[in-house]
């Protein structure tokens, strides 16, 4: 009998144990279950706006892309018309590199300041006048006498009674300026060649 | 009885209550994962073993020594009623032994023990939930709810230790008053 009794109480308590363990384990659950439906219902409606919002973007984007590739087509036609032309321009340049030359020109005002234009481009056969001419604001006259031009000004420097404009060219194997030994509308210039325009009292 | 064995076995008590008390809050204080811990089984044998007075005082000894020093951190204002929860279990090793008919245990004590295990750590659960709850100005229910892993961790950490270690633990001590466990 005490043994019965003693069961049914260690049974009792077992059961008070588990039954109040299993249901704080559930009502843990369900608390947790709330709180993650919650959530889930607060994100499919997040998920919902963001859905909405999503589409007018992913429309302008896709537009955004359709004018991106048509630029970029026509980017690519300029560029492919670019290299055609550039292939175009540097053929002609080759060519023109052909019939012309570069000479190097220095124009010396007197006073300490000069000038100097190198490497310029200019065409076979052209004389010292036209290549300054391309350089700088030459003032010249015709002398028919002579059959001669004088060059009065250059870059609005003119002639005095005691100051001059003078040519002079550069000798490379003696490394000395020498002075013309025509006027600069009769001297034809060869490839690479020094050339300076001096202001100067003349020493004769 | 002669009076030197009455001595003797006086002694011997007195060693193995302190040796249980000694390890009951060394273990406590031994960091460890939570609401794993051996206390409530120390606390019940040194109450089975020596009485209820015995258990109580042990119980509360080491909650408040855990208290100050357990590697959890400061018990606070829930000291008294880790104090009262421990003692508890430390009573109802008393209680429990003054039921018993017979010395020597059976099958159904292999029954009882995980049972008296998982209702006294539950009940020791509810109650320091309860300090809690009033401490942190919640509702207890919600307190029991929210720590209800620490409860199901601790429950079935001591149903199993109760159930592998108090018989044994028992006999063993007993063999070492009669004195048989000599040389």
């Amino acid at each position: 009998m005490i043994t019965e009794k003693r069961l049914t109480l260690v049974f009792a308590l077992g059961l008070v144990s588990t039954l109040t363990l299993a249901t704080l384990v559930c009502a843990y659950y369900n608390i947790r279950y709330e709180e993650q439906r919650r959530l889930s219902e607060r994100y499919i409606n997040q998920y919902k706006e963001l859905s909405e919002k999503y589409l007018p973007l992913l429309k302008n984007y896709t537009a955004l892309v359709k004018k991106y590739n048509k630029l970029l087509d026509n980017y690519t036609q300029l560029f492919n018309e670019y290299q055609a032309e550039k292939e175009n321009y540097t053929q002609t340049l080759e060519e023109y590199e052909n019939l012309t030359m570069r000479v190097n020109i220095c124009i010396d005002y007197g006073n300490g300041t000069a000038q100097w234009y190198n490497d310029t481009l200019i065409p076979l056969g052209y004389d010292l006048l036209k290549a300054t001419q391309l350089v700088a604001v030459v003032n010249y006259t015709y002398w028919e006498t002579y059959q001669a031009c004088f060059i009065d000004a250059i870059n609005g420097v003119w002639n005095t009674d005691t100051w001059f404009w003078m040519w002079l060219k550069w000798n490379t194997e003696n490394r000395e300026w020498e002075y013309g030994p025509v006027s600069a509308g009769q001297y034809i210039l060869s490839k690479g060649e020094t050339v300076m325009w001096r202001y100067e009292v003349p020493s004769w | 009885m002669p009076l030197g064995s009455e001595r003797i076995l006086e002694t011997r008590q007195i060693a193995v209550l302190s040796v249980l008390s000694a390890l009951c809050i060394g273990v406590q204080l031994t960091p460890r994962p939570p609401n794993v811990e051996f206390t409530s089984l120390f606390c019940f044998l040194t109450g089975f073993l020596f009485g209820s007075p015995f258990g109580i005082l042990l119980g509360a000894l080491t909650m408040f020594i855990n208290g100050f020093l357990s590697p959890w951190g400061l018990a606070g204002l829930n000291l008294p009623f880790q104090m009262a929860g421990m003692a508890i279990i430390g009573f109802a090793g008393g209680v429990y032994r003054k039921t018993l008919q017979s010395e020597r245990f059976s099958v159904i004590h292999f029954v009882e023990l995980p049972v008296m295990a998982a209702f006294l750590t539950l009940l020791y659960n509810l109650i320091t939930n309860f300090g809690f709850a009033l401490i942190a100005g919640i509702d207890l229910i919600f307190a029991l709810i929210m720590g209800v892993w620490f409860t199901v961790i601790q429950v079935v950490w001591n149903t199993f230790l109760f159930t592998a270690a108090f018989i044994p633990m028992v006999e063993a001590i007993r063999k070492v008053w009669s004195g048989s466990a000599k040389p």
